[in-house]
């Protein structure tokens, strides 16, 4: 905290699976790249893991200046301790100004904890980020009940989690060189010890935010087999919001929203949702977005391409009908 | 209870850290601030099922329950209703300047009555609040204490001096293995909360309850509340409206068979 | 005096909330539609030590307040007014011994009728003795140790359903000073179960009439005093309305939740119907008659507790609950417009339900009666007075 001015280059977090880069990694890539080139600063990569291949020749592609890497076979899966010593280590070493991490599960138990070391703050969920050039300040937005706050955070490094799926995926560009350093740390794993590691029998789980159709369903939906038939019908998969989780119709992985995932399908049918803000988060980015609601004045119509007012369970078989004609 | 001589066969002396949180999340279309006056708390839904956890656990291996909270005055009432489902005794940190404290600060608040509670081998609580779910009070607690963290965690069961805990990930669970002290935070759904009785609250109330001051934890105005937050927050503003939504008319089957035309295309 | 809930009561208000979430609210359509009540509740609410809080520890109760009792009523009647009235059959007749009945009766009968599980009905009326109670022309003689029981009462919630009745009826001849209480349990030949009759109040609630043929109760069935079971009733009145007030109140306060609920959430004109000032004037007379109505119930919870008399007080907090719950209801489907009087939402039923209110343990017009007769201290019985 001594000096802000000494901190340069904005950093970000790599999740991988061996050598693939995982698509919520990708996007803060494509929003690292923007603040780095607007700062006048490198754009710099950890990767930690084991195996890594020829992942940080892959970076490349999308305009990564720099890529500290640290492989140990006893890195393989990520466990807190030393995944924690290591970025705090190298942030301190190489003080970068800002440092992105995704809200994903590794993410969010990693960040909070290297900000507590590091002594600065961390803007959670965030689902956009701005300059403001004149303080050269991250300007840090995230959802606030209905509404949007930006955030600032004032020592450095300005530390961020971002919500997958909000920011666009950045084409793989050309190939430019950059700078790999391989970092050789004694690594401590602490105290803990995974046993196993099981993947649920649902083998869906998880996969909605893949999926080119989603039918989310919320309060208004009575008949979940009604809905269900229309997913089929597409192709698609059902999501829903937080009150449909809550009450157990659907698993956790399929919420969809600030609490849940943020999606961006092709297509997205908003089924009896009347759009809280905080679902909104979740799914504005979708392609075509198809709001059915009873209540004309209902949030969701707003962020919708189309709409109809009207009682789900006699739009959906309607609609099927339709679609099978 | 010294910080050496942990011995599972006899107590398992468990803190659980719980907010209370606006049971409906306004704000202010004027001022963009959130409206606190008029709506009622509640415990945070996942804390309700820390506090669960941290009973059960009690009841099945002994031991002692502290419910630990920061907050405006009114949290009392969530603090007794965790100990009318089983706690022993709570904390309740309350203070002036502690308001507008990020989470880094109120990590270093809580930790401060914990170290000043003695030692504890398990330190619970939710995963995110449902206010501002930002999960990083449980990290932070845990990397001020220097103890390990288990965040997510959907099942536990203590065995053999060693915390055994599923934890529900993206799409797989993990189970890990950890030594005591740890901290862990547990999703929501992970257990039922039970509800407790009426004999259960009046109880509750005879329970010991310390309300802890600035003072009283020994710290410095700048290192808590809005002075020892290192964010901020800059504006609020509303939300965007981003598409113009086209209404379909017309009879159900002529609105279907448009709606079937674009979804096709 | 102190008008702020102790946080006891506010954490009691959360947890019957929770209680009735997870509990009644998912079946409280169903229990109109199907016309029938969940009964497996009453084991839930006394699991949790909910049912009767008022009982005594020495009968097996918990010794809690009036005033928490009067929570816990408002509270499940919000959520279902039907509930309420069936659980309240609970602890009802227990403290009716408690407050009327003999010593030997306390002993023999309270903690067997207060178990947690068993269920009273209480059954005054009769096809000709509704308001004018005392002209009941069921009657029960004394045959050696035996009540000899001949007659049929109307109108008996819970009917079929109690484990056990309490049957107001004559004993002898006089009109006030021959009426007495006796308790018959369920399956005691010569009852029997007859008719049950519809109505738009409180569906879920079996009610009908209940037939007498030389059914026989042992003689220490008697509840109270011999003959002047009349003068019991009075006293015991002037608690049971005031939880049928309280319930009142409960329909009424779910009634103004929905409407604020829709008043924001529903828009027309391009803006919040809440947004209305005729909307907010209905809002606001809502919530203030509420609140007065519960203030009038505790201030008469609060004589009962220091042994007053509060005849008059209980007729004013019922009579304006009451009425209040009726006007308040009316003005809640008004503000839901056409959705108010669909079943899609909750306040056609708080409606249905509040209308029973105004005339079930004493119409509003008796409560005036009472009322006036209190207010000018006519040296009669209250009763007689109020009907020359």
């Amino acid at each position: 905290m001594e000096n802000n001015n000494q901190y340069r280059g904005v950093w970000v977090f790599v999740e991988h699976k061996g050598s693939q880069i995982e698509k919520c990694s990708l996007e803060l890539l494509s929003l690292g790249r923007n603040l780095a080139s607007e700062l006048q600063v490198d754009l710099s990569t950890l990767v930690i893991g084991n195996l890594m291949g020829r992942l940080s020749e892959e970076l490349m592609y999308y305009g990564v200046d720099v890529v500290y890497v640290v492989e140990n076979p006893v890195l393989e899966r990520y466990t807190t301790s030393p995944y924690h010593k290591i970025t705090c280590d190298l942030i301190k070493e190489y003080r970068p100004e800002i440092v992105l991490f995704s809200s994903t599960p590794i993410g969010m138990d990693l960040a909070p904890r290297v900000a507590c070391e590091l002594k600065t703050g961390l803007v959670a969920h965030c689902v956009d980020l701005k300059i403001d050039k004149g303080k050269r300040q991250l300007l840090q937005i995230c959802p606030y009940g209905d509404y949007m706050a930006t955030m600032i955070t004032t020592v450095k490094p300005q530390m961020v989690t971002v919500q997958p799926g909000v920011t666009p995926l950045p084409p793989r560009g050309e190939f430019k060189q950059g700078q790999t350093v391989q970092i050789e740390r004694e690594i401590d794993i602490g105290n803990i010890k995974i046993i196993e590691v099981v993947k649920p029998e649902k083998a869906d789980m998880g996969k909605i935010e893949e999926s080119d159709v989603i039918i989310a369903i919320g309060r208004g939906v009575k008949n979940m087999s009604l809905a269900e038939k229309l997913a089929e019908c597409l192709g698609g998969i059902l999501g829903a919001t937080q009150p449909i989780v809550d009450a157990g119709l659907l698993p956790e992985s399929r919420m969809i929203g600030q609490t849940g995932k943020a999606v961006r399908p092709k297509v997205y049918i908003a089924c009896g949702i009347s759009g809280a803000g905080q679902h909104i988060v979740g799914m504005k980015n979708s392609g075509l977005i198809v709001a059915i609601n009873t209540d004309e004045k209902a949030p969701i119509f707003k962020v919708a391409d189309y709409g109809i007012i009207g009682d789900v369970s006699k739009v959906i078989p309607a609609l099927i009908a339709a679609l099978n004609r | 209870m010294t910080q050496h001589s942990i011995n599972l066969g006899i107590m398992l002396n468990i803190a659980v850290c719980i907010k209370e949180i606006p049971e409906e999340i306004r704000v202010n279309k004027k001022t963009y601030t959130l409206i606190r006056e008029g709506i009622k708390g509640v415990i945070n839904p996942c804390d309700k099922n820390a506090i669960e956890l941290s009973v059960t656990l009690k009841e099945k291996h002994g031991g002692k329950v502290t419910l630990i909270s920061m907050g405006p005055q009114n949290v009392e009432k969530t603090l007794i209703h965790g100990l009318a489902m089983g706690a022993d005794q709570a904390v309740f940190i309350c203070d002036k300047a502690f308001a507008g404290a990020d989470t880094l600060a109120t990590a270093f608040t809580l930790v401060t009555a914990i170290k000043k509670l003695g030692h504890f081998q398990l330190i619970l609580c939710g995963k995110a609040s449902a206010d501002s779910g930002t999960q990083h009070i449980g990290p932070q607690i845990a990397n001020f204490l220097g103890i390990t963290q288990v965040t997510y965690a959907v099942g536990l069961a203590v065995e053999n001096n060693k915390v055994r805990v599923k934890r529900q990930l993206m799409d797989e669970y993990e189970t890990v293995e950890v030594e005591f002290p740890v901290l862990i935070s547990v999703v929501k759904g992970m257990n039922e909360p039970r509800i407790p009785s009426y004999v259960d609250i009046y109880e509750a109330s005879k329970k010991d309850f310390f309300r802890w001051s600035i003072n009283d934890l020994g710290l410095k105005e700048d290192q808590v509340g809005l002075t020892g937050s290192p964010t901020k927050i800059s504006k609020i503003l509303p939300p965007e409206t981003i598409r113009q939504c086209k209404m379909l008319q017309g009879t159900l089957e002529e609105i279907c068979n448009d709606l079937a035309q674009i979804l096709k295309t | 005096m102190d008008f702020s809930y102790t946080n006891e009561q506010e954490i009691l208000k959360d947890i019957l909330r929770e209680f009735c979430d997870k509990e009644i609210t998912p079946k409280v359509a169903e229990y109109d539609r199907k016309r029938e009540f969940d009964y497996s509740i009453i084991e839930k609410l006394h699991k949790q030590k909910l049912l009767g809080v008022v009982i005594p520890k020495e009968y097996g109760g918990v010794g809690g307040s009036l005033i928490d009792q009067a929570i816990i009523c408002e509270e499940i009647a919000r959520n279902s007014f039907t509930a309420m009235v069936v659980t309240n059959f609970t602890w009802y007749m227990p403290y009716e011994i408690l407050r009327v009945g003999t010593e030997e009766n306390k002993k023999r009968w309270i903690s067997y009728l207060f178990d947690g599980k068993k269920l009273g009905a209480h059954s005054g009326t009769e096809a000709d003795a509704g308001t004018d109670a005392a002209s009941v022309r069921t009657w029960a003689k004394l045959e050696g140790d035996e009540w000899v029981i001949n007659g049929t009462k109307w109108f008996v919630s819970n009917l079929g359903k109690a484990d056990y009745y309490f049957i107001s009826l004559r004993t002898a001849e006089d009109r006030y000073n021959g009426m007495s209480t006796i308790l018959v349990e369920k399956n005691t030949p010569g009852m029997t179960i007859g008719r049950r009759v519809e109505h738009i109040s409180v569906r879920g609630i079996n009610n009908g009439e209940l037939i007498f043929e030389n059914c026989r109760v042992p003689k220490e069935n008697l509840i109270g005093r011999l003959n002047k079971g009349f003068y019991d009733m009075l006293v015991l009145y002037d608690v049971i309305r005031l939880f049928f007030a309280i319930g009142a109140v409960g329909i009424a306060r779910g009634a103004l939740e929905s409407s604020i609920k829709f008043a924001q959430e529903r828009q027309q004109f391009g803006k919040p119907i809440g947004d209305f000032q005729l909307i907010r004037a209905m809002i606001a007379d809502m919530a203030t008659e509420i609140d007065a109505a519960r203030l009038l119930i505790y201030r008469a919870l609060d004589m009962e507790r220091k042994g007053l008399k509060h005849t008059k007080e209980t007729c004013m907090a019922k009579l304006y609950a009451t009425e209040m719950a009726d006007r308040t209801t009316y003005k809640a489907i008004q503000i839901h417009g056409g959705y108010g009087v669909t079943t899609d939402f909750p306040v056609e039923r708080y409606w249905r339900d509040a209308r029973i209110t105004t005339i079930g343990e004493g119409t509003s017009e008796i409560q005036r009666l009472i009322i006036a007769s209190e207010i000018f201290k006519s040296e009669k019985i209250v009763l007689d007075s109020a009907l020359d």
